[in-house]
């Protein structure tokens, strides 16, 4: 009886906390002047999308991807593509965009159900890296390589409604993804991660599972992917970069990997601070991955673990109190 | 028609067995430690620019410059191992996403270091050698010859030596190795050390045909994972089969379709053996 309340008690808490950056999040544009905070925080809300699918896969699945980028880039150039050189309206450029990432996430995901370890993460690197050749030289004709493609439509017009659109779009797929990753599914792709072969031991279909996880965690990069071509209006091989794909990793790792929020709030936090840091310039790269390695070594959780740690030590001081 | 092939199919070998080398690093330390080294490719960076230190900003000569930067870029791997690998080899995430960060944190020093700009290190030997079709340069003959001769080394080490055997035994079963009274800490740093070292001595006999930059290391990085994956991971013949086979097929592809698709079908092979035989080529079933 006591323990249901306590949840209840986290619950509401949870809840106040995301109703609390809701609103917060929904006057911001009413409060800045600012259209270079408000671009930098559509950024934010689209790798928030993006770090929150990578951990789907790799956070709960255990599935390694380093190439996460393939499936982002992917549905960002279909969008570009199909609705610049095809002249497809947005809509069906969108769809399909999302649909190529699908198509892509089922094409690794299927050779890659039979991958463990660093197999699976050589080939998806492999993957991204293929297409990213294509991109930056193969098929220089179609990708435009450095100069990318550009004149993108867009569903609406100036910063303040893409703000609110991407803010909507952030939530929902947040909100999707954890709400599957605290289901049943989400309880088997996590005993996936643990141990597969106790998993499968216990009737667990594992392939199906793994197969679900990819194709999740691509089609959510997609709809990152085709935001962000319709937002930018351009896309260049940017969208299919390693560092692209690193930051997934990166995000999340920050944020906290397996926890769906933690990704969220690390790209979050990430894409403000590293614009933030714009005037390091030079350094910038070299700091920001100095503190990856210190997280690494020193905080392996990422920032969500933080809360663990300081309730602990409540818990902790309680108990000595008691005595 | 022939002899044009023949002559690209020789240039491909010379250069395949260059990639070979490069890839014996990652193998080794994938299979005595079963961790991904993403740094792999920042200790190749690290062994040509100090090739470049020591050849043309110092002026030694090439033989000396090549192996100081194989014996430096091998004590930089054993710290590094030591301080940051060793805390959380257990991880496996966590190893691939640290050395992911450290291979940027050492091409920003490198680039700090020695500048962004392109650098080159002029042939150490010039002439060529008549082959049927066209000619190649002594030096990547050369070269050729010494890579292989590493490799045999290599072979000998870990077939007849103590340390070797060590290594051998702790990628068979760390466990088992331990309790026989084999220091796994100690072989295991030495393996990375080795496997950074080698990947130098890839770099130092590359650098002279290819461009020295700050981000030099990816490509041979990409080019040794999928060389390891494809040959089949921990087995040396393998690794020095396929990674002459992906510089054969690189010049031909090269040649016959173009230039900007060579870097790409090395990868596509990658994923069609994989697909067929998930343990690669050469590589053990599970």
């Amino acid at each position: 009886m006591e323990k249901t309340k306590v949840s209840a008690g986290i619950l509401e808490k949870k809840y106040a906390a995301l109703i609390a950056f809701g609103i917060i999040a929904a006057i911001i544009p009413l409060i800045t002047p600012s259209i270079y905070i408000i671009h930098v925080l559509i950024l934010a809300h689209i790798f928030v999308i993006y770090a929150a699918s990578w951990d789907i896969l790799t956070g709960y699945t255990g599935q390694l991807n380093l190439g996460h980028a393939m499936f982002f880039g992917l549905s960002a150039y279909v969008v570009a593509i199909t609705n610049t050189m095809l002249n497809l309206p947005l809509l069906f450029s969108t769809i399909a965009g999302v649909f190529s990432a699908f198509l892509l996430s089922l094409l690794v995901g299927v050779p890659c159900l039979r991958l463990r370890g660093p197999y699976l993460a050589i080939t998806t690197f492999s993957f991204s890296w293929i297409l990213f050749l294509l991109a930056s030289s193969a098929m220089i004709w179609l990708s435009g390589g450095e100069e990318g493609v550009r004149g993108v439509k867009t569903f609406v017009v100036g910063s303040v409604p893409n703000y609110y659109l991407s803010l909507v779009l952030m939530i929902l797929s947040v909100y999707l993804l954890y709400r599957i990753a605290s289901s049943e599914t989400g309880l088997i792709l996590k005993a996936i991660k643990e141990d597969e072969d106790a998993a499968m031991a216990c009737g667990i279909d594992t392939t199906r599972y793994k197969l679900l996880a990819f194709i999740l965690s691509g089609i959510f990069a997609g709809i990152a992917g085709a935001f962000y071509a319709q937002y930018m209006r351009i896309v260049t091989v940017d969208v299919v970069t390693l560092e692209l794909s690193a930051s997934a990793i990166t995000f999340s790792l920050i944020g906290g990997i397996g926890t769906i929020v933690g990704p969220a709030i690390g790209a979050y936090m990430l894409t403000i601070l590293f614009e933030g840091f714009s005037w390091l310039a030079d350094y910038r790269i070299l700091i920001y991955n100095l503190i990856i390695v210190a997280f690494v070594l020193f905080l392996p959780g990422g920032l969500i673990s933080l809360k663990e740690k300081v309730n602990k030590k409540r818990k902790m001081v309680i108990g000595n109190d008691r005595k | 028609m022939i002899e044009t092939l023949l002559s690209l199919t020789i240039n491909g070998v010379l250069i395949g067995g260059l990639y070979a080398l490069a890839a014996l690093g990652l193998t080794i330390v994938l299979g005595v430690m079963r961790v991904i080294n993403v740094s792999h490719g920042a200790f190749y960076t690290l062994g040509a620019y100090f090739t470049f230190l020591f050849s043309i900003m110092l002026g030694m000569n090439y033989i000396t410059s090549f192996l100081l930067s194989a014996l430096i870029v091998f004590a930089i791997g054993v710290v590094y191992e030591r301080i940051l690998i060793k805390p959380i080899r257990k991880e496996e995430l966590n190893v691939l996403i640290l050395t992911f960060a450290g291979a940027f944190v050492i091409e920003e020093i490198v680039k700090f270091t020695f500048g962004p700009r392109y650098r080159n290190i002029p042939p150490y030997l010039s002439g060529t050698v008549d082959i049927p079709g066209g000619s190649v340069d002594i030096q990547r003959v050369l070269s050729f010859a010494i890579a292989i001769g590493i490799v045999a080394m290599l072979f000998i080490i870990l077939k007849f030596t103590k340390i070797g055997k060590a290594m051998r035994m702790v990628a068979e079963d760390e466990e088992v190795a331990g309790t026989l009274g084999i220091n796994v800490d100690r072989v295991q740093m030495f393996s990375f050390g080795f496997g950074a070292m080698l990947a130098a001595s890839a770099a130092a006999l590359l650098s002279p045909i290819y461009l020295l930059y700050p981000s030099m290391g990816w490509d041979p990085l990409l080019k040794a994972f999928a060389i390891v994956i494809f040959g089949g991971m921990g087995s040396i013949p393998g690794t020095v089969f396929t990674g002459i086979i992906f510089g054969v097929a690189e010049v031909l592809t090269g040649y016959y379709i173009s230039p900007t698709w060579k870097t790409v079908v090395p990868f596509l092979l990658l994923i069609l053996i994989i697909s067929i035989k998930p343990t690669g080529l050469f590589g053990e079933e599970e």
